[in-house]
């Protein structure tokens, strides 16, 4: 992703973007983006945007064997769009932040098991951050229908431009939709490869 | 809450986390390191490229797991093995070696002419090839969480993949057509089974990530593929196999992001050294790997 991003000039962009106080969001690899410091690179390292005051272990939890879903509690800007205080977190080949600076709102925690906690000799990791207007979540809201996480990074923005309260534009019929190409996949829910009610 | 590994929703979110991408076969750790630094999203390791399991002929079996644990300490993108057809202990090893994903694969020798490897005994995710609807919908059935088409690998010849990408695209459009009383006799003449081909025609694609596998050797190859509707492109021999392997490489990673751009994929083009030697699938003593399994 950094490669790429870095071969056709986007890592510049992106930084005065997120340097001019505009909300960004990154999920997974890009919580690793955000990051001002990142643990297990590849050789060489990798460009960053830096921005978040935060170390994070990038494929902290292992190889995809270790991949895994579970259930955490919600934070306040998260619950308050709906009526359940926990959601469905999907990790992918995550990664997960060591240690968070001042003033880095901790949104979301771990607790690890105890094969995991006796590995890392913690018992628990921060799996979503904010500051400001940059938010970070090492758990993939965009796999489930589960749409808060989403509504509270809509929210982060509508403060920011100071229109609390904007609606926002019609949604085309075909969002998500390009020409000539498949729609998208099916949200799997966690029984076996059955999809997840809307 | 307790977590739950490999369940089919993180089995099919790391395959679309490669949506876009280029996954490489790759032969040592060296190779490996030029695929992630040419911006690879995955590599395959194996011991031979299809190229020269075609060269050398005999069995071709999983690679030596020394060979795969040093490709893994070399790189931190994800790596995938292949293991035989219906060759569940191969798998076995494969998981206990921690690689990302387990290609069941034609290319090696088939372990079992009738059945395939049941994957949803795994934790780990399988990819699978296919040349049409029917065949893609019976290894999703059988746990597939990524498809590939089968297309001809180690020829450098992109024909069969088109024709396995056409076959399966021209299938799911026609079925967007059918009423869904007649979804019933359509599941039983493809032979797959009526609720994975209910819900492909309701979402008017694969339900997995489906990427082109089997011939592709240049950006414009894999640009083809991309425009034809693919979610990415594996390249096999098509990489180390070529004059240039790093620069080659690089160029089909950019083709592959922008592969609506014909300036770009001109630039890209251009001074990539020769491309691997071709073979004819017409020829008359060509052997077919796509044909090995339905």
């Amino acid at each position: 992703m950094a490669l790429v991003a870095e071969r056709w000039g986007l890592i510049p962009e992106l930084q005065s973007f997120a340097k001019a106080g505009k909300p960004v969001w990154g999920t997974c690899a890009g919580m690793i983006f955000l990051a001002e410091s990142a643990e297990g690179q590849k050789k060489g390292g990798q460009a960053l945007l830096g921005g978040l005051d935060i170390t994070v272990s990038r494929n902290f939890f292992g190889a995809q064997i270790n991949s895994f879903e579970t259930r955490l509690a919600a934070p306040e800007c998260v619950k308050s769009f709906g009526s359940t205080d926990d959601f469905r977190a999907v990790f992918i080949r995550a990664p997960a932040v060591l240690t968070a600076g001042p003033g880095v709102e901790v949104l979301a925690e771990y607790p690890l098991t105890p094969e995991e906690a006796a590995a890392h000799g913690r018992d628990k990791v921060i799996v979503a951050v904010r500051k400001g207007v940059l938010m970070a979540t090492a758990f993939h809201p965009e796999l489930t229908t589960d749409i808060r996480w989403h509504q509270a990074f809509v929210d982060m923005v509508r403060q920011h431009s100071q229109q609390p309260d904007a609606t926002p534009p019609p949604l085309f019929g075909n969002l998500g939709r390009l020409p000539n190409r498949p729609t998208d996949l099916p949200v799997y829910g966690k029984a076996h490869m059955a999809t997840e009610a809307l | 809450m307790a977590s739950e590994k490999g369940t089919f929703a993180v089995k099919v979110g790391l395959a679309q986390m490669l949506k876009g991408g280029v996954i490489m076969d790759v032969t040592t750790a060296e190779e490996a390191r030029i695929a992630e630094e040419a911006g690879a999203v995955a590599v395959m390791a194996l011991e031979r490229v299809p190229a020269d399991i075609r060269r050398d002929g005999g069995v071709a079996r999983m690679s030596d797991p020394h060979m795969i644990k040093a490709i893994k300490a070399a790189v931190t993108i994800p790596v995938m093995a292949k293991a035989r057809i219906g060759h569940f202990v191969e798998a076995q090893i494969l998981e206990s070696l921690g690689v990302d994903y387990v290609d069941e694969s034609e290319v090696l020798t088939p372990a079992d002419e009738i059945h395939h490897i049941n994957k949803h005994n795994f934790k780990v995710p399988f990819v699978c090839g296919c040349r049409d609807l029917g065949e893609a919908l019976r290894r999703i059935a059988e746990g597939a969480a990524m498809i590939r088409t089968k297309g001809e690998a180690g020829t450098g010849n992109v024909v069969e993949a088109v024709r396995h990408c056409r076959t399966v695209m021209g299938a799911v459009r026609n079925l967007q057509t059918m009423d869904d009383d007649e979804l019933y006799v359509y599941a039983k003449e493809i032979r797959a089974p009526v609720e994975l081909v209910r819900q492909t025609k309701h979402l008017g694609r694969l339900p997995v990530v489906n990427f082109a596998a089997g011939g592709v050797a240049t950006p414009a190859d894999a640009a083809l593929m991309m425009q034809l509707g693919m979610d990415g492109v594996f390249v096999g021999s098509g990489i180390f196999k070529s004059g240039d392997p790093a620069s080659r490489a690089r160029a089909i990673v950019q083709a592959v992001t922008h592969y609506n751009n014909p300036q770009v994929l001109a630039e890209v083009s251009a001074n990539l050294g020769e491309p691997m030697v071709g073979i004819d699938v017409r020829d008359k003593n060509f052997t077919s790997y796509a044909q090995r399994s339905e």
